[in-house]
This record gives structure tokens, sequence and C-alpha cells, in this order.
């Protein structure tokens, strides 16, 4: 698996832009003036990176509550991104929908889901669309190990794979699903769990963007070539509390510490690709760069929006209900 | 013009926008029957064989039976139609909707207000309702309240074969989330129903019957206890017009109201729960903007709060009938007539 | 002198009509009453409009209560002209009863749609009268928007003296939908290609709005099958139409909207209820059915609505022809009489719009049946 500059680059940018973003919503949530809560997906931006840099605009991807990551790695507009967790009219979503519905179906993202479990069997249906019209387009649902557990989880991989569906299950095991181990919630294992579905899994190092890109590759193309889903199981870690008001004291100081220091998936990637001279430190720093500016920007562009008109409230529940 | 069935009418809506648009595509469980047997396939062609002969037609493309998994394809229902499909699934019995309610209220109902407009769900739920074939509890309920009242969602039940075709096309065309519902007990009956497509509205009551000292308010089967009950009306010289609702969301409020102000006298007729119903809902909505058209209070007839029972005796009991509109009827006419 | 008397029976509007109510008597017993007099008021599913007399007496008897339902064909009422005894009176009633039932059941008979494949479109028509092709034979056709059964109280009314034959135009009614460009030429010609496989021809035309310039252009397309022209409330050469009717009634898809356009037809807007509009509305429902509409009014008429049709020009037809037109008709602007060609019969009725065969159906069928009968040789 050979990635060119250039994609080193772009898959930096993504994971750095997602890391920048949601520290920046950390510490704006603090403000006071972002309504309600958010789930943030910081120390996860490998996984989000290394899927959906392989996808574009007619592959589809559903998303879980923790949905910025997948939203900016699939090419959502950042400052429109920005605008909606703000709740303000030139959000991506018009202020409608916030921080857990954040979408862009032109852009292939079916929306971050506020039931966990919510995503899979919306992406069997994008997946059927797919493999009816003949696109070679895939569907990707990220869901988390909580999610794994749901009836709706284990019915799309079933589904899936008796339709043969062009599907990649993306599970992204940070250890908790919100308060509560995977160890203690989960039966068996998840790899384990979905070869019983006859369905190609395999375990990935969501620390290593490398690992989760060449995991991806083989799970993308057999999609596109029609031989049906699979599944990533990714390890991955949750830097944040489940959502912004959680003290996240079931997990020990320590092990936070750690988690930080060494549990880092963007020093892993620039170690790597300083370490084999793929990139030069500068490259990186331009990058840091530019990343900081852009979610300044996006702040900006957020702070300066208008709050929607309360005369908006009842547009779009239909397309058409009542003359 | 020809005489069909209410199970022939739907099948030819479906077949008609089948032919008419490639991306209609029907799924659910045993719309087929047979799929991966040795014997017959096709051999249900749904469980009150509304689907049969689609897929000779169509081809497993088009149409396909699922696992008896309606968390997940009613939720692939919704994915299809958000990028680029018309799905038409079904849930066998409205009574099943518990399973897979979420991917109804939370997902296909407000998919299109979270993202700001930017997602349309054009997709068809048909399921089959209702009491009187002594299905006991669990396979006997009406349901439609629920779906009612949730925003984002369009609801429907014919009452009749022809309307049945034209509510059905009307669904598949229609670009929002539609729950379909279909009374068991009503796919024998036999009406008139062109050949030809054609459409008829949601949001539109059909109106029955003309008549100038009473308003019967009715849905689905109910109407028919309705025409029952006017005929009796009409031999002691009390006249009922019938206003069949076709759709409860949207509903056509000015005709209730309309009604209201030229007849005086309400009587809803409706088999679902009593509490928090359709019943109860027109009667606030006249209550608020038809007060003054009012002779006498408005009467509800409905099943009492139980859950629908097993034995024939006791589900007759249950159910809504002719001497119950009739008596209601009698009660607020008075003497005035 | 002998004297006579007359029935007044319970009319039939409309093939689906098959009871009404007399809501209110507008002469009283023992009062004279002449020829076209309005006799009752009588409401139906359908529609609200009056019984007019086919003679003049006095009106010796009410037979029936206000506010009752009686069958098509009720005996209502007797008008006497004369003397008569009590006796010779309940002897007639008596005898009517049974008469009765055998004209109801040819009414029914003849109430089935049939059809007559014409080209590639099976044009709905129906046909009621007398066999014999000695009797002159009728020719109805409605205008835009309508079908047959706008002439149901004429073709009753008239099918006793004539052979009648009224047609749903492609586009309308229960004829079929192919429609071409929708054409007067090409709705002429395919009405002309039906009268000759019935074998129907010669005829007298009945053309109502559009359906008088379709009359016309089949008299310039076929002048040997024509022998008059009876037009009510035509579009010809010159005519402008209200577009507000024209695309309103392309628009109109709810109660409300079809109601305010229909009523824009009537002299008497009580004259459409719930079920006529619900009629309508169905009708305009079948997939196809607004196309075919919009390609005849397209082909017809401009954007503002003067019609643009070729031929229809009242000088270049040889036959007969007379025009009768509605006093407070709202949707065809006629040309002034002065414009017109000398020859032509023209005659005003008050108390109507745009469907005098409808509000005043008697004076209509009069004002028809003299014409044709003073132009039979």
């Amino acid at each position: 698996m050979q990635l060119s500059r250039e994609e080193l680059l772009t898959a930096y940018q993504i994971m750095k832009t997602i890391r920048v973003f949601e520290d920046r919503v950390n510490s704006e949530m603090a403000t006071g003036d972002i309504p309600g809560a958010v789930h943030l997906y910081a120390g996860q931006e490998a996984s989000a990176a290394g899927i959906c840099m392989l996808l574009d605009n007619r592959d589809q991807i559903a998303s879980t509550h923790r949905g910025h990551g997948h939203c900016i790695a699939k090419g959502c507009d950042v400052p429109q991104m920005m605008a909606e967790i703000f709740g303000k009219e030139n959000g991506l979503c018009l202020g409608k929908g916030g921080s857990m519905h954040i979408a862009d179906l032109e852009k292939g993202m079916m929306g971050a889901n506020g039931i966990v479990g919510g995503g899979p069997p919306m992406i069997c249906g994008a997946a059927l669309s797919a493999k009816l019209k003949n696109t070679k387009g895939v569907a990707v649902a990220f869901a988390g190990d909580g999610a794994f557990n749901q009836g709706t989880t284990q019915e799309s991989l079933n589904l899936a794979s008796i339709w043969k569906l062009p599907v990649i299950f993306a599970i992204e095991d940070n250890g908790f699903a919100e308060a509560t181990s995977s160890e203690y919630a989960s039966a068996g294992d998840i790899v384990n769990r979905s070869q019983a579905y006859n369905i190609p899994s395999e375990k990935v190092d969501g620390l290593n963007f490398f690992d989760v890109y060449s995991a991806a590759q083989t799970a993308i193309n057999r999609a596109r070539n029609g031989d049906g889903p699979s599944l990533l199981h990714i390890k991955t870690e949750r830097y944040y509390g489940h959502f912004s008001g959680d003290a996240d004291t079931y997990r020990s100081a320590e092990e936070k510490k750690i988690m930080r220091q060494d549990k880092d998936c963007l020093k892993i990637f620039r170690s790597k690709v300083l370490g084999s001279s793929l990139l030069e430190e500068s490259q990186l720093n331009a990058i840091d760069q530019k990343v900081f500016k852009l979610v300044d920007h996006a702040v900006d562009f957020a702070r300066g929006g208008n709050e929607p008109n309360p005369a908006d409230l009842t547009r779009d529940v239909y397309l058409k209900y009542q003359d | 013009m020809a005489v069909k069935s209410f199970r022939q009418a739907l099948n030819e809506a479906i077949r008609i926008e089948m032919q008419r648009d490639p991306n209609v595509i029907v799924f659910g469980e045993d719309v087929c029957g047979g799929t991966g047997g040795t014997g017959e396939q096709d051999a249900w062609g749904g469980a009150f064989g509304v689907t049969k002969g689609l897929l000779s037609e169509f081809g497993s493309d088009r149409i396909m039976d699922t696992p008896i998994t309606e968390s997940a394809f009613v939720g692939a229902a919704v994915g299809a139609a958000m990028t680029g499909m018309r799905p038409v699934t079904e849930i066998m019995f409205v009574d099943f909707l518990g399973v897979c309610f979420d991917q109804i209220f939370n997902q296909a109902a407000k998919v299109r207000y979270m993202f700001g407009g930017k997602a349309t769900v054009p997709m068809v739920l048909r399921a089959s309702y209702g009491a009187g074939a002594s299905s006991a509890s669990q396979h006997s309920q009406a349901l439609y309240p629920l779906f009612t009242h949730i925003p984002g969602l369009k609801v429907v039940v014919p009452s009749n074969p022809y309307d049945a075709k034209g509510l059905l096309i009307s669904a598949i065309r229609d670009d929002d989330p539609v729950i379909f519902l279909e009374h068991k007990m009503l796919y024998d009956i036999a009406g008139e129903v062109p050949d030809e497509a054609y459409t008829v509205p949601f949001g539109e009551i059909g109106i029955v019957r003309e008549g100038d000292d009473v308003t019967l308010i009715s849905i689905g089967k109910m109407v028919g206890v309705c025409q029952e009950a006017a005929k009796s009306l009409s031999s002691m010289g009390i006249e009922a017009a019938i206003l069949d609702l076709r759709t409860t969301s949207p509903l056509d409020e000015d005709t209730i109201l309309e009604f209201a102000e030229e007849t005086g006298r309400i009587v809803i007729v409706d088999e679902a729960y009593p509490r928090c119903g359709i019943a109860a809902d027109i009667s606030s909505i006249i209550a608020e903007k038809g007060f003054s058209s009012l002779k006498a209070p408005i009467r509800k007839i409905t099943p009492k709060h139980t859950p629908v029972p097993y034995a024939p005796s006791l589900e007759k009991a249950f159910l809504p009938d002719t001497e119950r509109v009739v008596k209601a009827v009698v009660e607020i006419v008075g003497d005035s007539l | 002198m002998s004297a006579k008397i007359y029935p007044i029976t319970m009319p039939k509007w409309g093939m689906t009509m098959e009871e009404g109510i007399v809501t209110s008597w507008l002469v009283n017993e023992g009062e004279i009453v002449n020829l076209g007099d309005e006799l009752a008021e009588i409401e139906t599913e359908k529609l609200a409009n009056v019984v007019e007399s086919q003679a003049s007496g006095i009106l010796m008897r009410h037979l029936v209560n206000e506010g009752d339902t009686y069958a098509v064909g009720s005996l209502l009422g007797i008008i006497v002209d004369g003397e008569v005894s009590e006796q010779e009176i309940s002897l007639f009633i008596q005898n009517f009863s049974s008469k009765q039932i055998i004209e109801k059941d040819r009414l029914q008979n003849a109430n089935s749609n049939k059809t007559i494949k014409v080209g590639n479109i099976e044009l709905s028509f129906l046909e009621l009268g007398p066999d014999d092709t000695e009797t002159q034979g009728l020719v109805f056709v409605h205008g835009f928007g309508g079908d047959l059964s706008s002439w149901s109280l004429n073709q009753t009314g008239l099918s006793g003296t004539f052979r009648t034959l009224a047609f749903d135009l492609p586009g309308h009614g229960s004829s079929g939908l192919q429609v071409s460009t929708g054409s007067v030429t090409e709705l002429a010609n395919e009405l002309l290609l039906a009268i000759e496989k019935k074998k129907f021809e010669p005829i007298h035309l009945v053309g109502h709005s559009l359906g008088g310039a379709i009359a016309l252009m089949m008299a310039l397309q076929k002048p040997e099958f024509i022998k008059t022209i009876s037009l009510i409330c035509p579009v010809h050469n010159g005519c402008n139409v209200n577009i507000e009717f024209l695309d309103g009634f392309l628009d109109a898809d709810s109660r409300k909207a079809m109601k305010d356009v229909l009523g824009m037809l009537y002299f008497d807007t009580k004259a459409i209820n719930r079920k006529f509009i619900d009629e309508t509305l169905r009708f305009k429902r079948f997939d196809g059915a607004k196309e075919a509409l919009l390609k005849i009014r397209g082909s017809n008429f401009t954007e503002s609505g003067e019609y643009t049709g070729k031929g229809a020009d009242l000088k270049d037809i040889g036959v007969p022809i007379q025009i009768i037109n509605g006093g407070n008709d709202k949707i065809v602007y006629q040309t002034s009489v002065n414009d017109l060609p000398s020859n032509i019969e023209v005659h005003e009725i008050e108390g109507t719009g745009h469907m005098p065969q409808m509000e005043q159906y008697g004076q209509v069928n009069d004002l028809i049946k003299r014409f044709v009968i003073n132009n039979s040789g």
C-alpha cells in the first residue's frame, strides 16, 4: 500500500482538523454559548481518516452521536459544521439538527444519529440503493462498541450478509459505551461474532492510520466488487468523557494521562512519516497552522451567524403537507 | 367500470407505480413468500396476498423477501429512500411496529427536518390493522393515533377499494414518509375501481353521505358501520351525513368544521383505543374552532380502554357497532327533530 | 273540446339520477300554468333545479309532499286543460303508475356507458331515442371540461321526438385520453368518424362552448353530413374565453378551488353541489387527464384566452345556424350581434349563465326542437 505525498498530507490534515476542531468545541462549550451537549471524537481520528479517504461522493456514511470526526473526514464544510453546533442559521442543517444530527447528503454523510444503532439499518438501505443502481458505491456504518450489541446492528449484519450488500461495518471500540466498559457489556469477541454472520472481519489498530487505511482498502474493494459486507473492529481511544458534561470519573486519572501521552494517533502518524522521511516536519507544521486558522475562522463564522428565525420552526417537517 | 376487491385495488396501485417508476421497490416479510425454498416462489404474495404476482413481473431486484428483522429492513427503507429509491416496505401487522418504531418515528419522520430540509424520505410503510377476526390483542390493534402524533409522518387509512388504489398511488408518489394502514377485514370487500391510474389526495375527507341532522365522522372499517347506522337512522326520520377521514395526517379540518356548522351534531366512530385517539383529537378541534356550531355535546363511539380480546363475544363488545352509533345519535337528537 | 290530462313527473337529470326531493311547489293547486312555467323546485344528489311545465292548463293536483323523495318518473302532479271529472282523474293516476315502471326500465337500460373506437381512441357516447332512421338525428357536443351529462336534461327531453347521440370528447368524461394536438380539427374529425361508423348521419348538431367551435368545424369538414347547427354560448372565430375559468379549471385541485371555478359557469350557483364537484375532481385526477386538457387548451386558445382555431367562422358555414346565448355568461365573451351574419338566428335567454341547456333547459329544448323541425326538409 503506497500512499503518495499528497495523500499523506491529506491524511494528516484530516486528522489534525478533527483534533483541533474537537478541542476547540470543548473550550467553546465552557463559554456556555453552545446549546445542549456534544460528544467529542478526539482520539479516534485515524479511524475516520483512514476509511473516509478511500471514499468519494457516491459512497455513503452514517455516524453515531459522536459524529463530528466522520463529518469532517467525509468532506463536510467545517465552518458550517461549527455554526450548526452553535445552533445558528448558517449551520450545515440550518440550526435544525445540532451536533447529534449533523449531516450533508450531498457529501454522502447521512447524519450523526442520536439513537445508538440508528445508523446500520439506514446504511443497509443506502447500500441496497447502490447495488440496485449499480453505482459501485459503498456504504459505511460507523458504530461504537456499545452499538454493536444493539438489535438493529445485529439485524443489519444479518441483512447485509444475506443480501450481499456493499457495506463496511466500522466498529470503533473505544472501550466504553457511555460509562460502561465494553469488556463488561459485550459477550464474546466482536470479530468472532461478526464472522458468525459469514462476514469477513478483522481487528484493526485504530491508533495507526496505516493499519486502518489498509484494512479499509480491502473491505471497500470487496464491497465495490460485489462481494458483500465486511467488518472492521477498530480499537481506539476516546479522549474526552462520553459527553461534554461527563466528569469521566469511571476512568482513572492515570489511565487518561497515559492515553494522551502514548495513545495519540496524530503523534504516531507524525513519527512514522517523519521517521521514514516520507514527509518533512515543516510540511506538517504548515498544516497545523492552516488548521488552526480554519478552526478559528469556523468559530468566527459560527459566532457571526444569526439564530434561526422562529418563523422557520415549521419549515421542512414535510416536503408538502397541506394547502 | 370493473368491480374489484380492496386487495386487488392495492395490488394494481403497486403494479402501476412499479411499471411507471423503476425506483419503486418492495420488500418485507413474505411479500413474495418461498424465497430459498424448493417449491413455489411468490407462494404468498404477502401475508394477505396484496403483492402477489409482482415477483414474476418485476423480478427479485424489485421485490424481495426479508428476514424477520423489522428494525433492519424498515431502517433500510429509510436509507434507501434517502439515496434515490422509493421503497414500499411493510410490517405484517401494525402491532409489530413496536420492534421498529425507532426507525419510523425517530429516523424516517425526522431526517428531513433535522437535516435542515436537505433530505427527503419518499418511503411508504404498509401494514394491516384492525379487530374483528379474533386475532387477539397483539394482532388486532389500530394504532394510527401513534403515527398521527408524530410530526413528519403522513398517515393514510382507506375505507373502500376505489380510495385504496388512489391513495396508495398518491402515497408512493409522495416524497414524504407515509404510513399506509389496511384493515385486515376489508381486503375482500368489492367496489368499482377504474383500470387506469388515478390519485386520491391526502387531507381531503371523503363525503360518503349527505344529511342535515347529524354528522358521523369515521375512518377505515368503521365507515361501513356508519353507513349501516345511517340507514337505520333514515327510517327514523334522522338523516346523517357521513365523513370518511381517509387520512389522519394531514387532516381535513375545514370539511369537519363545515359539516359541524351545517348539522350542529357530531358523532365520531373509531375502533382505535380511546385515550389520546383520533376521536379525542377531532373532538378537541371542533370544540375549539366550531363551538358555536354545536347543538349538542360531541359523542365518541370507541372501544373501552382495554386490549383487544380474543373470544368473539368479547371482541364484539369491544368494537363500535351500528346499535351504539344509532343510540348515540338518537340521544343527541333528542326531541329537537 | 275534449279535455286533456297531463302528468307532471319527476325528471331524470343525468344518467345516474334515481330520485329527487320536491323541495317546494311554485304553483298552487287550481292556478293556471303555461308551457315552460316553473312548477316545482327539485333537489337531487347532484344539483337543484326546477321542473318546467310541458303543457298549458290548470295545475289540478299536487300529488306529492314537499320535502319527500320520489323516484325518477314518479307522478308528482297533474295539469288539466278543459273539464274533467274526479273519476277521470283517479283513473288517470291509476293507469299512470304501471306505465311509469316501463319508462324507468327503458331509461335504465340506456345507462351503461358504451364506447366506439375511432383511430386509437375509445369515445364514450350515450344514445337515446327511437330506433328508426326516418326520425331526425341530433348530435350533442359538450364544451371544455364538461362531459355528455351536460346534455342530460336535453337528451331526455328531446329523445321522445328525435334520435339523440351525445359524446364525451377525447380527454373528457369516460372517453380515452389519447389526444394528439387537441385541436378543434382533430376533435371534429374524430367525432365525424364515430358518427359515420354508427351510420348516424345526416345530423343536426348541437354544440356548447368549445363544442360549438367543434360543431362548426365538423360542418366545414363534412358539410354533406350536417343539416343544421344549434350553438349554445359557442366559441368561434373572434371569441375570447375567460381565462380565469380556463386556467382555473386546469389548476383546481381542491374542493374549494373547483367550487369557485364551476360557480363561474352558472347564474344560480346553488346549482352545483358537493357531489358534482367531487365527480369533476375525480375525473381530473386520472393520470393524463390534465395533460389532455392542457393540449386542448394550448391548441385552441392563446395565453389570454383568444380562440385561435381555424375555420370556425360563422360566415363560412352553408347550413342554417342558430345561436342561443345566456344572459349572464361569464365564460365566453360573445361578439356583438351586429357583427354576425344576418341569416343567423340569435336568442338570448335571461336568468342563465354559461349553461342555459341546464339552467333553462325547457326553453333551450324548445328552441332546438323548433329549429330542427323547421329545417328538416
